[in-house]
């Protein structure tokens, strides 16, 4: 059987890239900017990576091409995802580890503390359990080497979908890779960056006229 | 992706171990890497904010609270505050 690779893809300014195809990508420590904990980031299309060149790389924006050319690279990451073990937090089996987690907080704090806790936000709780794994000494989230999750894209707001039969428009899927071993293979990624930019930048347009 | 259900169970059974001590010491130090966090956000970002970066920009075309997480991280990877864990010094 043909082993399951996944690719992420992974945009840093250009500086980087010679440092990360030679020793690797640095690990993410766990703060509020990685939701999913210390790890590897990567998107899961192509389409959400090229956008983080403007967002977290360029910092402003930009139609021009070339200057996001100029100061970004896409990274293609081959991730292992048949010998090594996954999650995704989205998918209802990934979901009930939060669901247990949340009624154990809940069963552990007050109400008002537990309000606070749920008004934190996801980005929270996955640090409180990897901070209960430091105080046990115990792997919990962490058994699992690759950690998928999906995001409603905020800037798409405007397109809601709650018809029965509707699917779900621009959700952004994120992988973390807790494991580096887990990624086989880095290479830079050149082909339909162009072609992806303009369709960025047209969405981006559309989103920003009021 | 597997979603292994063996290694699901694995870690709900461990849920059951979670004594509420250790649950609340690792709330504990959440919060004071949260607060680490506000901390360094308002003494020093604001400070970054001016100097390199054009705020009105952001705010205007950007996902702020996306840019203010990897200003975190760009700040502490600059400040290499490598052990958060052992907490805020008092």
């Amino acid at each position: 059987m043909e082993e399951e690779k996944v690719i992420g893809y992974h945009t840093t300014a250009i500086e980087n890239v010679e440092d990360i195809l030679k020793k690797g990508f640095h690990m993410s420590p766990s703060d509020r900017g990685h939701w999913l904990g210390r790890g590897i980031y990567f998107f899961s299309d192509l389409y959400f990576a090229t956008e983080w060149g403007i967002i977290g790389v360029i910092k402003k924006e930009t139609n021009d091409f070339e200057e996001w050319q100029d100061k970004c690279e896409v990274l293609g990451a081959i991730i292992d995802d048949e010998k090594y073990e996954s999650i995704d937090l989205s998918s209802p089996t990934g979901y009930y580890i939060f669901i247990e987690f949340m009624q154990l907080l809940k069963n552990t704090v007050s109400e008002e503390e537990y309000e606070e806790i749920i008004n934190k936000g996801y980005a929270y709780i996955i640090k409180v359990l990897e901070n209960l794994e430091k105080v046990m000494h115990k792997k919990l989230l962490s058994k699992f080497d690759i950690v998928y999750a999906t995001y409603p894209k905020k800037i798409y707001e405007k397109v809601k979908s709650n018809k029965p039969g509707d699917f779900i428009i621009c959700a952004e899927k994120q992988i973390c890779v807790k494991n580096r071993n887990a990624i086989q293979k880095i290479y830079v990624i050149k082909n339909n960056l162009e072609e992806i930019f303009n369709l960025v930048k047209r969405n981006r347009g559309v989103n920003n006229e009021k | 992706m597997k979603n292994n259900p063996k290694l699901v169970n694995e870690i709900l059974e461990d849920f059951k171990t979670v004594s509420a001590e250790n649950l609340r010491k690792a709330i504990e130090m959440t919060n004071v890497e949260e607060m680490h966090n506000s901390i360094v956000i308002n003494v020093e970002c604001k400070q970054y904010y001016k100097e390199e970066v054009k705020l009105k920009n952001f705010e205007l075309h950007m996902d702020s609270r996306k840019e203010k997480n990897n200003l975190w991280t760009r700040l502490f990877k600059k400040k290499e505050i490598a052990s958060r864990e052992e907490g805020v010094a008092a």
